[in-house]
């Protein structure tokens, strides 16, 4: 058998082409698109899955929220919040909460001269406990200085080393919006978040933001931190109820704010992807459409070319089902190779993606699934298989004496 | 009782409605051990009878009895496995598998067979050992003469130990030479006890065996036993 595809090296290759490239292109579309679902999910979840969000606005689970659309609703307040956490032991699952302002200006050091066009984004003294963020140097501000709208900034590590350079931010005075703040603090770094910079910011105590940056009362969105993943659900009703009691609304279908959990986040983004994945699958299996009827069609002149020898094994005994194992067998093995080589160089190929991606900072996992090595090997006999019976029982049904008078 | 019995045999070829009769009701016998050469002008129905004998065809009518089997009821999974046991061929263009060694053409028909590799490899030495090729054993049949290549034939036909060998026009391809050395080696396969059938439509090479079945239109003309036999001398004398 080996011999027979060893004859036509070149031929076996080039037939070989479409089910290598085909296989190829559903490895590395399965495990880019896994690794890409686990670059989304692993941001979304490191934030933690025991987060409540809060969007202003009306609840429609389905649709995006309207802050995403740039409308801006000003109906959640930072006093929502502070009555949901604060409730005076009603509920002591919720253990920490935040609201969030952001908006954006070039900020200056007199120190050196230096500009960065960066965000700011004003948060309550609890964002360290709500998003399980971490200090590298100094000290995130405190409740105290948040309610009494003290000037201070703590910086992400990207921007402080954006402003600062090699020297120390801490205790430096910046300028935003014209006004001076004290830095305090340095964060640790984070990386990318639902594809945002989280280190390129600058974090001021919400009320500060709201007065004296923003000019504002009211909260873009705001998180709640739960004791525990189980208790979200509850969590959520809890919320609910709170805010329609403070927004005046009787019933759930007028409510004018919007509560997610981050596993429901999950859920969207994994059925997006998949989604995706199942599509990207789908225009790669019709590389392996092509290539087995370009593999259809070199056997069936295979068929034609070997008449003789064709001719001659049914003279010397061989049955019908002889001569189709024969080319049937010769068929898979070109496609079986074929899917292994793609297999090869699809894993390959994965396996730099993922460190590229990796080098270039992204939390990108390399996946490689035993199932989709399946796909690819069973998908390779497959078109083998399919589109080896037609050559093969035209060649077992020559006439032997006819085909060993054929020129 | 005799290896071949044919009786009131038949063959009509069928081709768009239009009957075209190539053989009308033969009978003859063929017995163990004989050389028989069916000979023959072009169109008569030798080579029509020779698929017929070798089970590569099927007779319109009449009966064809085969070392006591009707092969008229034979299936075409059974006289495939006739052709596999029963009988060796040689062709006129020797039909060869091209870029293969000598050994694995000569290993082909016990492909079919089932024998194990270590066997299909010794029964294999063997024949070409009879054929005199056992120096050209992993040789590739396009690095042979046109005189070697009938011979690893030969050697294809012998594999099995078959019951006839059958040689259509087996010098047809050949300089004159290494056709009396292709005659010479059936000469003693048919001494060694090998029922051979060899269809020619050469008068010379016809006389090589011991009996000839001349056929004309379909009918058999004469059925007589050679008189003076040509005898193709060693394949030694021959290379001097």
């Amino acid at each position: 058998m080996w011999h027979v595809l060893g004859r036509n090296k070149i031929r076996s290759f080039l037939t070989m082409l479409g089910i290598i490239i085909g296989v190829m292109a559903v490895i590395v579309v399965m495990s880019v698109g896994a690794g890409a679902q686990s670059l989304i999910l692993n941001q979304v979840k490191s934030l933690g899955s025991d987060l409540v969000g809060i969007l202003p606005g009306a609840s429609d689970e389905k649709g995006p929220p309207a802050s995403a659309l740039g409308i801006v609703i000003t109906s959640l307040k930072s006093e929502d919040i502070d009555k949901i956490v604060n409730n005076n032991g009603e509920y002591p699952q919720i253990v920490a909460g935040t609201g969030y302002v952001k908006g954006s200006d070039t900020i200056t050091w007199s120190g050196n001269g230096n500009e960065v066009d960066t965000s700011f984004t004003g948060v309550n003294a609890s964002l360290i406990d709500v998003e399980n963020a971490k200090v590298a140097a100094g000290r995130f501000f405190t409740e105290e200085e948040d309610k009494t709208m003290a000037r201070v900034a703590v910086l992400g590590s990207d921007t402080a080393r954006d402003l600062f350079g090699e020297d120390d931010p801490i205790n430096k005075d910046i300028k935003i919006k014209k006004t001076t703040f004290n830095i305090i603090g340095v964060m640790a770094r984070r990386g990318t978040s639902g594809f945002q910079n989280q280190d390129n910011q600058v974090f001021v105590p919400l009320k500060t933001a709201q007065k004296l940056l923003l000019g504002i009362d009211y909260i873009s969105f705001a998180r709640l931190k739960v004791d525990a993943p189980e208790n979200v659900n509850d969590a959520m009703d809890y919320t609910r109820m709170v805010l329609r009691e403070r927004h005046k609304i009787d019933k759930p279908a007028d409510e004018d704010f919007n509560v997610r959990s981050m596993a429901q986040g999950v859920e969207a983004i994994t059925k997006i992807t998949d989604a995706l994945k199942f599509f990207l699958v789908a225009v790669a299996a019709i590389a392996l459409i092509v290539g087995g009827i370009g593999i259809m069609n070199i056997m069936l002149a295979a068929v034609q070319e070997r008449t003789r020898e064709i001719g001659l094994r049914k003279a010397v005994g061989a049955k019908n089902r002889h001569i189709v194992q024969q080319f049937l067998v010769e068929t898979v093995m070109i496609t079986f190779i074929g899917g292994a080589i793609g297999i090869g160089l699809g894993i390959l190929i994965s396996f730099i993606v993922a460190k590229v991606a990796q080098a270039l900072g992204y939390n990108w996992d390399f996946v490689i699934s035993i199932g989709s090595i399946l796909l690819g090997c069973v998908v390779s006999i497959g078109v083998g298989l399919l589109f080896g019976i037609t050559p093969a029982r035209r060649a077992a049904q020559l006439d032997p004496i006819e085909a060993l008078r054929y020129e | 009782m005799a290896l071949i019995e044919i009786k009131n045999l038949y063959k009509t070829y069928t081709s768009e409605g239009l009957e075209t009769p190539v053989l009308h009701n033969l009978d003859f016998k063929i017995e163990k051990g004989e050389f028989v050469a069916i000979t023959g002008p072009s169109g008569s129905g030798k080579s029509t009878l020779m698929h017929i004998l070798s089970f590569m065809d099927k007779p319109s009518c009449g009966e064809y009895v085969f070392d006591g089997k009707k092969v008229n009821e034979l299936t075409d999974d059974q006289l495939a496995e006739m052709r596999s046991v029963a009988v060796g061929f040689v062709f006129q263009a020797f039909n060869l598998l091209p870029r293969t060694s000598v050994m694995e053409n000569v290993m082909l028909p016990l492909v079919y067979t089932g024998d194990k590799e270590s066997v299909r490899q010794h029964k294999a030495k063997q024949a070409l050992t009879a054929v005199g090729l056992e120096h050209r054993l992993n040789y590739f049949t396009n690095q042979l003469s046109g005189g070697e290549k009938q011979r690893v034939a030969i050697a294809r036909a012998l594999v099995n130990n078959p019951a006839v060998i059958f040689a259509d026009e087996p010098t047809g391809n050949l300089d004159s030479k290494s056709g009396l050395q292709v005659m010479k080696i059936l000469q003693d396969l048919n001494e060694q006890g090998h029922t051979i059938i060899l269809v020619t439509h050469e008068r010379y090479t016809a006389e090589h065996a011991k009996r000839i079945l001349r056929i004309r239109d379909g009918i058999i003309e004469s059925d007589e036993k050679v008189v003076n036999r040509q005898i193709a001398k060693g394949a030694s004398e021959l290379a001097k």
